[in-house]
């Protein structure tokens, strides 16, 4: 029986698929529009390296050994530095050849070793860019609060650090070990408010990490900075949720066709075909996530670190979407007002729940008291915790959990409106 | 516009009493389908009020009433998709309220919409609804070919529902009833819109379904589908079963088969107040320009005549006409059933 009514629904989405299909390609363009307009895609599915100019306009050691910084290990695989004069480097911007222009003035380490003097660099940003020039901003901002933090607590020695450096002889190694002699004894003072270091690095985490990039998952660890498979996630779960409102609205479609009056006079009564459309919701959503997913990951490049945690997620938010929508198909019989309420409550959940726009961008009442509690949040986070190995996520199993759970009482729920209001007569 | 006799109903053996006296007796009645003091209202609209009728094994129970008269409300608690706030609807045997899924499996309903999957084929649809009235696959393949055949539908079966006519929707539709043979068949108003044509075919194909057992309840508000399908005829209106019987035995109830139409300057006259009027007729309609009487003493129509053309107003045109169940209905009700 059950068979049959899905074989019917199924075969009926087959012939009429645009519904579907509009909520499947939706997130697609997005995704697509959105991280091309914020960078797009790169060939090792990262977000590429950042090529900037750096304009040496100081030329002293210390800015010498910031050059070079820029060109180590992670740094040289994320950022592409071209050292440029300033004229060269705002019209390669103004080109959009560059994202950006980090200019360091004349007498920036003379004025930076001063006790006194504030000192300044200069970012200039590719106006017809947002991602890169964004990315090299919150760069620069580390740079410069680890600078000031420098500063303000070995300000003491900082002029007798000028002076060995701006001198015209090479500084002789006496003068530079006095020098690390007294900053070893202010580090020494420091030691108890080192100790437990407050901003650790994990050795292990960098241990997985560097292991991955050989076996492959670096290519994960890569994901997370694609854009596209950043946004993905997000946007596949609302949409989703809208795919679920499609299948589930064929409910009251029936209802309006009367052909929903026509099964309730038969035998088998009316709760077998309310559950038929839930399992149907579950399969178009399920399908959907396996197209979405799957299809984005083959269209954008992104590479799933693991495929079965996606399905995993993927079904757990099917069974919630299904109780989700069955819920209100059950509570709002009218299908003009389902439809808006639908879709007001679908974008609004969408949206809390950080589907189209990270989490953190959200105001700090929704961000930590709102969106940890919504649903959907659940799924992205499960997804990007394990695209990024677990860090900074609840773990998956937990996430995958919640949702089936959710998912299982509300279709309960739903099920108990149904009864009702089948008893008062007011689907037929 | 209430009624102007008090309601009553020939029984299946002849007599004649108050609609509300009928009440088939459980044990003796062979009826498959039958309907006691049957009841709902919908806040302050009663729409059915204490209907009780029976069906039998191959005979075409008529329901006949204007839009709104409650045909579709009675049908639905017939078919268990309302549940009636007073009175009994047993379907072979079987009680709709305490036993639902055996009156169900002797039921088939044909709704008044068009209830189809549009996007399936014909063949789809058929063999669905048999497979969800219990048919196993093979069983329901099989009656769905043989109802593509006799509703004349097996060149077009495999064309989706959405690409036929009117006509062939309505007999996909009836179909949809029969896959698994039904003892009960309720149509309601099966043939609504279509063109005549096709209507003929659907009735031919419902003579056919009774000729071989099948009790049938039709609801239609179609005079001439009424008078031609139906061997017994309810008429309904405002909720309320006014009257019920064979073609001949509603047309006695208005005075035999003699309808005088008399037309004239009927203002402001008063038949009754006629010397010797309301011994030899009875008033049907009366308007401005129009007075229909029915003749109620036993003579020759030529007597009739003679009085008719002696009445204290001049009489322009007058036309002698056998009773239709319209004018049964016009003589409940006081109104014309196509208004």
């Amino acid at each position: 029986m059950l068979g049959t009514l899905l074989a019917k629904d199924l075969r009926r989405a087959l012939r009429n698929p645009v519904p579907y299909l509009v909520q499947l390609c939706v997130p697609l363009v997005i995704t697509a529009l959105l991280g091309l307009v914020f960078g797009g895609h790169s060939e090792d599915g990262g977000l590429g390296r950042i090529r900037f100019a750096v304009v040496d306009e100081d030329n002293s050691p210390l800015t010498g050994f910031l050059r070079g910084a820029l060109n180590q290990d992670q740094a040289a695989t994320r950022l592409e530095p071209v050292f440029l004069a300033r004229a060269e480097a705002l019209r390669q911007v103004t080109n959009n050849a560059l994202s950006a222009a980090l200019i360091i003035p004349a007498h920036f380490a003379r004025d930076y070793l001063l006790r006194t003097n504030a000192v300044a660099l200069e970012l200039v940003k590719n106006p017809a860019q947002a991602f890169h020039p964004a990315i090299l901003e919150e760069l620069l901002r580390v740079v410069t609060t680890g600078l000031s933090a420098v500063k303000q607590n070995f300000s003491a020695s900082l002029g007798d650090w000028r002076d060995v450096l701006s001198g015209d002889q090479r500084p002789t190694m006496r003068e530079v070990s006095g020098l690390l002699d007294q900053t070893a004894d202010r580090l020494d003072a420091l030691r108890d408010r080192l100790d437990p270091v407050p901003v650790w690095f994990d050795k292990k985490q960098q241990a997985a990490t560097s292991a991955a990039g050989k076996s492959g998952l670096g290519a994960a660890g890569n994901a997370m900075a694609d854009i596209f498979a950043f946004l993905l996630p997000g946007l596949a779960a609302m949409f989703l949720l809208f795919l679920a409102d499609v299948a589930m609205r064929d409910l009251r479609c029936e209802a309006q066709q009367r052909t929903f009056s026509r099964f309730c006079t038969l035998p088998p009564g009316p709760a077998i075909f309310v559950a038929s459309k839930v399992v149907f919701t579950f399969l178009m959503v399920f399908v959907g996530a396996a197209i979405l997913l799957g299809g984005g990951g083959a269209i954008f490049g992104i590479r799933w670190a693991s495929p079965l945690i996606l399905a995993v997620l993927a079904a757990a938010l099917a069974v919630f979407a299904g109780g989700l929508l069955a819920c209100s198909a059950a509570l709002v019989a009218g299908a003009r007002g389902a439809e808006v309420i639908n879709t007001i409550g679908v974008m609004l959940l969408g949206l809390a729940s950080g589907c189209a726009f990270p989490s953190n961008a959200l105001p700090d009442f929704l961000r930590y008291h709102v969106t940890p509690l919504l649903p959907p949040a659940w799924f992205i986070e499960g997804v990007r915790g394990t695209q990024s190995g677990g860090a900074g996520s609840a773990p998956w199993p937990l996430a995958a959990v919640k949702l089936a759970a959710l998912g299982v009482l509300l279709t309960l729920l739903a099920a108990w409106l149904f009864r009702r209001r089948l008893r008062r007569n007011a689907m037929a | 516009m209430a009624p102007r006799t008090a309601p009553a109903v020939v029984d299946s053996r002849g007599g004649t009493r108050d609609a509300r006296s009928v009440e088939p007796e459980p044990a003796k009645s062979s009826a498959i389908l039958r309907v006691r003091r049957l009841s709902k209202a919908f806040g302050p609209l009663q729409a059915v009020a204490e209907v009780s009728f029976e069906v039998g094994p191959g005979a075409i129970y008529g329901l006949l009433g204007p839009n709104g008269a409650g045909k579709t409300t009675t049908i639905s608690m017939i078919a268990g998709l309302l549940r009636p706030d007073a009175g009994e609807v047993f379907v072979d045997h079987a009680s709709v309220a305490t036993d639902p899924a055996r009156a169900k499996r002797a039921l088939g309903v044909v709704p008044q919409e068009i209830a189809l999957y549009e996007e399936l084929t014909g063949r789809e649809n058929l063999e669905f609804w048999g497979r969800m009235a219990g048919l196993d696959a093979r069983t329901a393949r099989t009656r769905a070919g043989e109802l593509l055949d006799a509703l004349s539908l097996a060149d077009r079966a495999r064309d989706p529902v959405k690409k036929y006519s009117g006509g062939m929707k309505r007999r996909i539709n009836l179909g949809c009833a029969l896959l698994h043979r039904p003892k009960l068949l309720l149509l309601d108003e099966p043939t609504v819109g279509i063109d005549p044509q096709a209507r003929a075919n659907i009735l031919e194909f419902i003579r056919g379904l009774a000729a071989q057992g099948t009790g049938i309840l039709y609801t239609t508000h179609y005079l001439d589908e009424a008078e031609s399908l139906c061997p017994r005829i309810g008429i309904i209106d405002h909720g309320r079963l006014l009257a019920e019987g064979t073609l001949a035995e509603l047309q006695e109830r208005i005075g035999g088969d003699r309808l005088f139409v008399l037309e004239g300057d009927w203002e402001g006259a008063q038949p009754g107040s006629w010397p010797g009027f309301t011994a030899s007729f009875s008033v049907i309609q009366k308007t401005a320009r129009q007075l229909v009487i029915a003749a109620t003493a036993p003579r020759d129509p030529a007597e009739d005549l003679r009085q008719l053309l002696n009445l204290p107003v001049r009489v322009t045109n007058v036309t002698l006409k056998r009773p239709s169940l319209n004018d049964v209905f016009l003589q409940l009700t006081g109104r014309d059933l196509r208004e």
